[in-house]
């Protein structure tokens, strides 16, 4: 971690007759103010309670968000100012565009989140440093035994968690020339997989849809996922038998296996040149899945057929095909190994299903669709809410989603279920088969989700697996007051620590349900609050600066399990306690 | 090159590797082409073979101008519908052969790609078991690169630069992207395997691309807030390519968030530096190419105000609750297609035009033209806005009036039914601007149209069309009209088929439309300098009054050099040809000014064929 990040000073002078607020953005590396940077301050909150972090998973709307920001270009000298400020809660950023990383009030790194501040009326905000971290480049060639390869899609791509996983995700895409040259920029520092492959941007129309580059300026967590066509190559051999092959991506320095792919760890404002990728590897022979979509036993056509990998690789390629007038279907261009099967009308039937495809065509699979299953439920309110009131369960809405949810899968159904009538029931309708997540939306700060129960099987712990329309309605019981957590984050000299991260880690019985993890981060004055926790026990961790959601790894959780300290969650309670915030290795 | 030798020899490899043996032994181009050719002519293979069998289709891909085999080829056998998938695809390897046994007897379509090479498709036709071999000749493509550059010298990136091919319809230069790339952290952009051609380059700053951004708001706090960057793309039968954003998006989307009206805005810059699209430079890139130093400068331009007032024509006085929009090529005054800058005028943020019928717009550098509306009237202001404010522009409004007219033929027609013709006035703005309206004449003929003043064209469809080559509705031709042609189109004694119709006010005199019935054909053959047959040369016949882009006629030579074009309005023309144009090149007036004294003066009559023997200049 570059230190200079922790040099951002905030002054809170009391007095309106100070003189105006030296307010500058400089240059991390070299310390120089910057000159035509924009910075911009939101209002995050009117005027709430003192800095409290909104849990993490809840969908919480800014109450300011139709404001407009203030907006300010700095000067020669690096300074800007913003007057007329409303009292508030408020987040500063500062951007400038062609290779600086964003700077935010508070960060501990250079791709590290901020926190907000309160501005107080009559309060002056002086001397506020907001550090811009000039970004890297990577750049190479990919060439083949012929020679260099153009118009190959290279992709950066960076480790991230999600949902507890390890995996890559694409940061930037870029597409070689004609001499196989690629140039990845306005890159954050950090480390760096870099893959290349082929890509389509046409359909079987020779319609672009797209050039498959993405580039936008730099972000510190904007990064993406992608689902494309495989592009197949075929040869007629002499016996008249036709082989189908594709390319599929190889990682720097030209391996197939991400495994084996070296990383490259960008410092900021370095170029990393030569990384130069041989494609000399991984052309595989494809496969074609062919087979019958029915509806009520009846062939369809003009169904859209996808194949959907099951891997974890964040830019899938997604062989298609369609059904002709018989409702039969050929897809090509598939790469052994294990799919989702997907097909779809038009209008709105959807059927899959799960295979393997080995070192053969997959022939005479039969994808029956449906409307979707029509699935009950029911929300029950369990206690009442600590204001003494009732929770409003009108604004309660159940939500599926896929699981696992993989880029390029139909939708899961309705996005969301409609208003629950008085008595808490629900229904979705058109919910396809398949596994799912469910989760609810609008759940007030402190309430949480108990149980949900689909007949005996606890889809909390389980998951919901649709196969046709249940027989049992989904019972989601929502606790209206649960247990909360306050405290403090300090250092080992018992000092506050501000912008640390607070997890709460549900127990080791239970790591595996991701609803049950809760983090924040600790305001200005090192003070947190967690609210809506499930009764039971937990984990509570405090660390300077950690990767998001590293904290559902249960390596990483078991490897600081001593700087843990328990605490016991009940019903209505909020628990205090003190953590020491581990620094950052 | 490299023949391996094969182990799976059937009887009809002996004849193909006694080919190969000849073309490998050879390095002189002439010989390889020769010897493609006088195997596409040679009888079948196999007399005996009964006409409806199975034959192959078998070849090699060189680069054009040498025998270099050339491996990585895509060879697609394609049947008559360009939109079905292809029958069969292959990749050549290192020795440039390509071969597609058992193809059913038909006609096929070879059409060949490779990165860095293109050919033009190739027709062939298999029957009688016979196998058809081929020589693929590919032209190299060429490259143009450089560098996009902001107001102080310094490098932009993430610019979308693109190379559009240039064409003209009906008059007017028409780019069309062909290809875009975007510039890196350095400011360089290269476009690649661009056919060879006329192109100009235009560098988009991000800033221009889809107008300002809808989103405001502060940053997302917290995770639970999926959302699509970068939408677009989809999941169709026919492909797939779907991007959505992972990780939590704070703060992803600070960038561009503003409602204050920016002052300044970017707009796309052509090389060397206009933002006129009609004033670009043509880069001409030949094959195999590489055009370097093609450098843009891109500056944001300051929008200025254009003020006036809106007067009604009626009553001569200032215009009480007149409208006011912008006329946008393409498109019938008054309508909007939506979008960003679908002209809507701004004025910051204020409303454009008071109830007084005085207005202040703010409009972008560039050539504008203005509606203003009042009551039942219409009118129009043409201007360009350079680097200042534009004040005192006047814009009358002035209701439309009648136009009475009739369609008469030439020559007697049995039971003739004109009702559903249409006939619509095209207002010349500058831009090409659709008529919103139509009329349908009456049984006997005659009809009525509705107009305001100003300059039009006359649309008569399905006989007469204002922008040929556009999409336009489709109307059906009349029974019995199948050759019927616009002689002429009069109003009182003035010519408006060949002019402009200038409307001043209502008028007494009539429109009358003359359908020609019978109209002349133009045939001939075309020769090399050297008095050979010019196969497959390009043809175009341009009429004298060039405006007339309705009567441009093109042919392609036959084998033996013979064309023939159907169905032209008689009349004076000149006839063109070229072994090698660019398809479209003969409606621009620079190319063909240059050429001018080339073309063959041709007088085309009512009902006779006009024969000319056309030599090509060497």
């Amino acid at each position: 971690m570059n230190v200079a990040h922790l040099a951002v000073v905030a002054l809170l002078a009391q007095t309106s007759s100070a003189p105006q607020p030296p307010a500058t953005v400089i240059h991390s590396g070299t310390g120089q103010p910057l000159p035509g940077a924009r910075v911009q301050l939101f209002r995050v909150r009117a005027q709430g309670p003192q800095s409290t972090a909104p849990p993490v998973g809840r969908d919480n709307q800014p109450p300011g968000f139709d404001e407009v920001p203030h907006s300010a270009t700095t000067a020669q000298d690096g300074r800007f100012v913003f007057d007329q400020v409303k009292p508030g809660e408020y987040r500063l950023v500062a951007t400038r565009s062609g290779g600086y990383v964003p700077g935010e009030y508070g960060q501990r790194s250079a791709t590290g989140l901020g926190i907000s501040f309160e501005l107080s009326a009559g309060q002056q905000m002086r001397n506020v440093q907001l550090l811009l971290t000039p970004t890297a480049a990577i750049s190479g060639r990919v060439y083949d035994r012929e020679g260099p390869v153009g118009k190959l899609q290279v992709q950066a791509l960076k480790p991230v968690y999600r949902d507890g996983q390890r995996m890559l995700t694409i940061v930037q895409s870029v597409q070689t020339d004609d001499r196989g040259e690629y140039r990845l920029f306005w890159l954050p520092p950090g480390s760096y997989y870099i893959t290349a492959r082929p890509f389509t941007g046409r359909d079987a129309n020779q319609t672009i849809i797209s050039s498959g580059v993405h580039i936008s300026e730099p972000l510190r967590v904007g990064t993406f996922e992608q689902a494309s066509s495989p592009v197949i190559t075929s040869r007629t051999l002499s016996s008249g038998e036709v082989m189908e092959e594709t390319q599929v991506p190889v990682y720097y320095p030209g391996r197939t296996d991400v495994g084996a792919a070296t990383r490259i760890d960008l410092r900021s404002g370095s170029s990393a040149d030569g990384v130069d990728i041989a494609l000399t590897t991984g052309v595989v022979r494809t496969r074609r899945i062919r087979g019958v979509v029915l509806a009520n036993g009846q062939p369809v056509a003009a169904a859209g057929l996808t194949a959907i990998p099951r891997t974890g690789d964040p830019s899938l390629l997604i062989p298609s095909g369609q059904t002709t007038a018989d409702g039969s279907f050929d897809i090509a261009g598939v790469v052994p190994g294990a799919y989702f099967v997907f097909a779809r009308t038009n209008p709105g039937m959807t059927g899959g299903l799960a295979l393997q495809v080995g070192d053969a065509d997959v022939d005479n699979l039969v994808i029956p669709v449906t409307s979707g299953a029509r699935v009950t439920g029911r929300f029950v309110i369990d206690g009442r809410a600590r204001s003494g009131g009732d929770l409003d369960m009108a604004v309660l809405r159940a939500t599926l989603r896929r699981d696992p949810d993989v880029i390029g899968m139909p939708q899961a159904g309705p996005t969301f279920s409609p208003p629950p009538a008085p008595d808490g029931s629900f229904e979705l309708q058109g919910v396809p088969p398949g596994d799912f997540r469910v989760s609810v939306r609008a759940l007030p700060p402190d309430a949480y989700i108990k149980s949900m129960r689909l007949g005996g099987v606890d889809v909390l712990d389980g998951g919901l697996h649709i196969a046709g329309a249940p027989r049992d309605t989904l019972e989601i019981v929502i606790g209206a007051n649960g247990g909360g957590l306050t405290g403090t984050a300090v250092n080992a000299r018992q000092e506050p620590v501000s912008n640390a991260t607070v997890v709460v880690v549900p127990g080791p019985a239970d790591r595996h349900r991701i609803d049950l993890y809760r983090s924040t981060t600790t305001d200005n004055a090192g003070r947190f609050h967690i609210r809506g926790l499930a009764g039971g026990r937990y984990a509570a961790f405090a660390w300077t600066a950690i990767e998001a959601g590293a904290w559902m790894d249960p390596e990483i959780v078991r490897s600081y399990e001593s700087h843990a300290k328990s605490i016991a969650i009940r019903d209505g309670n909020d628990e205090t306690i003190q953590l020491t915030a581990i620094a950052a290795r | 090159m490299n023949h391996k030798p094969r182990s799976n020899h059937k009887a009809g490899w002996i004849c193909w590797l006694d080919w190969l043996r000849l073309v490998g032994v050879s390095c002189c181009v002439d010989v390889l082409v020769l010897a493609g050719a006088a195997l596409l002519a040679a009888p079948a293979q196999n007399a005996q073979t009964p006409p409806g069998s199975s034959g192959a289709i078998r070849g090699i891909v060189v680069r054009a101008g040498t025998a270099e085999a050339l491996a990585k080829a895509v060879v697609d056998l394609r049947g008559d519908d360009d939109r079905l998938p292809a029958i069969g695809s292959t990749t050549t390897e290192t020795d440039g052969r390509f071969l597609f046994p058992n193809v059913r007897p038909g006609t096929y379509r070879l059409i060949v790609t490779r990165p860095g090479d293109v050919s033009r498709p190739i027709d062939v036709t298999v029957s009688g078991g016979r196998t058809e071999d081929l020589a693929v000749a590919m032209t190299a493509t060429g490259a143009i690169a450089g560098r996009v550059y902001g107001q102080n010298g310094e490098p932009l990136g993430n610019v979308e630069v693109s190379a559009l091919k240039s064409s003209y319809q009906n008059g007017h230069r028409v780019l069309t992207a062909v290809q875009s790339v975007r510039t890196n952290d350095r400011g360089e952009y290269r476009l690649f395997w661009l056919s060879p051609g006329r192109y100009a380059v235009r560098a988009t700053h991000p800033d221009a691309e889809a107008g300002p951004m809808a989103m405001i708001g502060p940053p997302r706090i917290g995770g639970g807030y999926r959302f699509q960057i970068m939408a677009g793309g989809g999941l169709g039968p026919n492909g797939v390519f779907e991007i959505r954003s992972t990780g939590d998006p704070v703060l992803a989307d600070t960038f561009g968030v503003g409602i204050d009206t920016p002052a300044e805005r970017f707009l796309p810059v052509y090389f060397p530096g206009t933002t006129d699209d009609q004033t670009a430079t043509a880069i001409d890139l030949r094959a195999g190419a590489d055009i370097g130093a093609i450098d843009v400068p891109v500056a944001p331009v300051r929008a200025r105000h254009v003020r006036g007032v809106v007067i009604n024509g009626a009553t001569g006085q200032v215009a009480q609750y007149a409208g006011l929009s912008e006329v946008q090529a393409g498109i019938p005054p008054g309508r909007s297609i939506g979008g960003p800058d679908s002209g809507r005028l701004s004025n910051n943020g204020l409303n454009p035009i008071d109830p007084d019928g005085s207005f202040d717009v703010t409009l972008l550098p560039g050539r504008h033209t203005l509606m203003g509306t009042a009551g039942t009237g219409v009118g129009f202001v043409s201007l360009e806005v350079r680097d200042a404010d534009l004040d005192g522009a006047r814009i009358v409004a002035v209701p439309a009036f009648n136009i009475t007219g009739r369609i008469v033929t030439d020559a007697p027609v049995e039971r003739p039914d004109l009702t559903n013709v249409r006939i619509s006035l095209w207002r010349d703005l500058g831009v090409p601007t659709p008529s919103s309206s139509y009329s349908l004449p009456r049984a006997d003929g005659t009809f009525v149209v509705s107009a305001g003043p100003g300059d039009y064209q006359v649309s008569l469809l399905p006989f007469l069309s204002v922008a040929p080559g556009t999409s336009e509705f489709v109307v059906p031709v009349p029974k019995g009209f199948e050759q019927a042609y616009v002689k002429s189109i009069r109003l009182g004694d003035v010519d408006v088929l060949n002019a402009r119709l200038r409307l001043e006010g209502a008028t007494a005199s009539a429109l009358e439309i003359v359908l020609g019935m019978n109209p002349g054909a133009v045939e001939g053959t075309v020769v090399n300098g050297t008095q050979a047959n010019a196969a497959g040369a390009t043809v175009a016949l341009l009429p004298n009054v060039r405006g007339r882009f309705d009567l441009v006629r093109t042919a392609t030579a036959d084998a033996s050099g013979r064309f023939r074009m159907d169905h032209v309005a008689p009349g004076q023309y000149k006839l063109f040809g070229w072994n090698e144009v660019v398809d479209g090149d003969w409606l621009d007036p620079d190319f063909t000014g240059a050429s001018e004294n080339r073309g063959v003066p041709i007088q085309v009559e009512d009902a006779m064929t006009s024969r000319v023997r056309l030599a090509l200049a060497p």
